[in-house]
């Protein structure tokens, strides 16, 4: 059943200990969480529950956040996508997210990168053009 | 007279370790205690003023994930791991500062431990972490633990 909450997070990791702890700071500012592992699971809750903000790392099981988040693109292209890197450069595909923080980051400079993109209007948000491959397979999704 | 230091120690067997705390306890530590790495991580989002994080772990792998998942929020907390298992490499697992091997847990690894600690912590910290040699000697051997 969806929850209906304002500032649903959902939280895509694959490192089980980064996913507890940052799903607990997340909780402890306040915000309703759903965290998981992989894409697969990623995606059936996008789809499903009313996500307000995505937060993807950088380095998933089998794809990169980036990739992810076209995909997620195609689905709710409303919801903003910040993306934890551990890498110290600037990942590829990077514009296909509404942010990018280091995973070095202070907690507070995260929460604040948060809270700006859960009160960005919608209508500001950058939805860049998608890569071909992600249009025909965002079409394939409406027409379906 | 040494400063009191203020601990989170994070440990699943805490009626194991009752004893062990209150020789912490003696030893002018202020213990926060936290079962597991969740609870850890809310302690350390609440609470002011920890010195360090004391990791009492016999699986060098689970502890090692303990203390990466609570760098995320403090990262510049030093964070030790207390041990019976020694790391075959002799290399410090990963989000570990410095493992203390002890075999049994009694009132003078408590010492030994609060004394390696103050003393990690009145070094400067850059230097602790970046010189090797220091670095492993101030990783106590089990010799120096076993009664």
């Amino acid at each position: 059943m969806a929850k209906t909450v304002s500032n649903l997070i959902l939280l895509v990791d694959d490192d089980t200990s980064a996913r507890a702890v940052r799903k607990v700071v997340l909780e402890f500012h306040g915000h309703q969480v759903v965290a998981v592992g992989d894409a697969e699971h990623a995606l059936h809750i996008l789809q499903e529950q009313p996500i307000k903000l995505v937060i993807l790392d950088y380095f998933l099981d089998g794809m990169t956040g980036t990739e992810l988040a076209r995909t997620m693109r195609g689905l709710k292209p409303q919801v903003p996508i910040l993306l934890l890197s551990g890498s110290t450069d600037v990942p590829d595909g990077i514009e296909c997210v509404d942010g990018y923080l280091s995973k070095l980051e202070p907690v507070a400079a995260i929460e604040k990168k948060i809270a700006e993109l859960l009160h960005r209007p919608e209508a500001s948000r950058i939805c860049p053009q998608p890569a071909a491959g992600w249009r025909n397979a965002a079409s394939k999704d409406r027409s379906g | 007279m040494n400063a009191r230091l203020r601990i989170l120690f994070v440990c699943n067997h805490a009626n194991a370790c009752v004893r062990f705390q209150k020789s912490l306890e003696r030893e002018r530590c202020q213990l926060l205690f936290a079962a597991n790495r969740e609870k850890a991580a809310k302690t350390l989002l609440s609470a002011s003023g920890v010195d360090a994080i004391l990791i009492h772990h016999n699986d060098l792998l689970r502890g090692s994930t303990i203390a990466s998942g609570l760098k995320l929020i403090r990262p510049s907390l030093p964070v030790f791991l207390l041990t019976a298992s020694w790391p075959s490499t002799g290399a410090l697992p990963l989000g570990i500062d410095a493992v203390c091997y002890a075999a049994t847990l009694n009132r003078r690894v408590a010492y030994d431990v609060t004394r390696f600690i103050r003393r990690l912590l009145t070094e400067t910290p850059r230097r602790m972490l970046d010189e090797p040699e220091l670095g492993h000697r101030l990783t106590p051997r089990g010799s120096n633990y076993l009664n």
